[in-house]
């Protein structure tokens, strides 16, 4: 904020307050977006975590303001395109859970081994993508029959670790599956909405195959950097040129 | 059931405003003073001065006022809330240090509005701001954030 000469309410953490408080009145998207793009100092404030939701299993009391004790309270909450925060050390159960508004899911721990998302064989997915999403720095931990789910809308996987459980039958399974295929122009729509998954610097670990398209998207652009401990891929799902062979499921094979 | 006991307050600038008791409660800071009962002299408020204690107390005045309508009220708020940004600053910071949540908020509410619909280069014009970022780093805040708009 502009500093007034006659300004003289001391303590950093009480203009802090203030600030972060007059952002909490502006919706995210697009308001709190450009606030963050002024100066600085503005955008330190208006990433304040106070104002963003954050799932903390040690929250038992559901008044303090953008804070819920899982994903599912957490997700159907947020109205607008809402930025979650794992603290970092955390593992948390997902389990079926459908993202049908935009959201950004990151871990806030300083690589993507710090947060772990875990899903158990008793659900068909972990989660449910129907709108753009994007989950960067976490850890995905998916067990037998579980995978990530791609309906539709664009996915992004950025600095993320996928992990596979080893077992006889993986041939059958899949770290991500998508269901989408393009996405139609309406010709009354402003903007048009594409189908696709991105995936970037993203560890994929156990389990045979990563990827299956059972829409008409295909696999594209893989690269693949080979370090001493592990594979990072980069890779699109996304429509191809008419004059490519669309097929029916593409396979990555991991050795 | 008002009181008729006026209270002393003392501001950085050492003026001294009279007020009713009943009007300066409005302040949960100076009503917790009141109860513990630490205001036989001026009550010292080292973190405003005059020029914005006076605002302030026209407003707890004009919001204290028996037979004033909402519409009336609204038209005060929206000419008292008229004023360059700095002073607006300097009155919300007075206000959160008084603790009087109705007053914080109204003013943030308005703050709020001269941010809304505004592009970046806007709000710095709004509020005299200077754009410190290379153009390297807005690029990158723009692709990062880039997500969610379709």
């Amino acid at each position: 904020m502009g500093m007034a000469k006659s300004s003289i309410a001391k303590g950093k953490l009480g203009r802090n307050w203030v600030s972060t408080h007059i952002f909490s009145f502006l919706s995210p998207i697009p308001d709190r977006y450009n606030t963050a793009l002024v100066c600085h100092r503005w955008r330190f404030l208006a990433s304040h975590p106070r104002l963003w939701l954050r799932v903390d299993r040690s929250v038992k009391d559901l008044s303090q303001l953008g804070a819920y004790p899982n994903i599912e309270m957490a997700v159907s909450a947020a109205r607008f395109a809402f930025l979650f925060r794992f603290p970092a050390g955390g593992s948390h159960r997902v389990s079926n859970i459908q993202i049908e508004k935009p959201l950004c899911l990151i871990g806030a721990g300083e690589s993507p081994d710090d947060t772990t998302l875990i899903c158990s064989h008793s659900s068909d997915s972990a989660l449910e993508f129907r709108s753009k999403c994007k989950l960067a720095n976490l850890t995905v931990r998916t067990e037998l029959g579980c995978c990530l789910l791609h309906r539709s809308g664009e996915l992004t996987f950025d600095g993320c670790i996928l992990q596979r459980e080893s077992n006889p039958l993986d041939h059958l399974s899949y770290a991500i599956i998508s269901t989408a295929g393009a996405a139609e122009v309406v010709p009354s729509a402003l903007k048009t909405c594409s189908n696709g998954v991105s995936v970037l610097r993203t560890r994929i670990e156990g389990g045979a195959k990563a990827v299956l398209t059972s829409g008409t998207l295909t696999l594209q652009r893989v690269r693949v950097i080979y370090t001493r401990t592990s594979l990072f891929f980069w890779f699109e799902v996304e429509s191809g040129d008419k004059n490519t062979v669309q097929s029916a499921s593409v396979e990555l094979p991991i050795s | 059931m008002s009181s008729t006991k006026l209270l002393t307050l003392k501001t950085s600038d050492g003026e001294e405003f009279k007020l009713d008791e009943a009007v300066a409660v409005k302040s949960q800071a100076i009503k917790n003073m009141v109860e513990d009962d630490c205001v036989s002299n001026a009550i010292p408020l080292p973190n405003v001065d005059s020029k914005t204690m006076t605002k302030v107390i026209e407003y707890w005045k004009k919001h204290s006022e028996e037979g004033v309508s909402k519409d009336q009220l609204n038209d005060f708020d929206k000419g008292f809330l008229e004023v360059h940004h700095s002073v607006l600053y300097d009155l919300l910071l007075a206000a959160n240090y008084l603790n009087d949540k109705e007053l914080v908020d109204v003013i943030c509410q308005e703050v709020a509005d001269r941010i809304k619909g505004k592009t970046p280069e806007e709000i710095r014009k709004e509020f005299d701001i200077k754009n410190d970022f290379t153009p390297e780093e807005e690029e990158k805040i723009r692709q990062e954030n880039a997500w969610a708009f379709d």
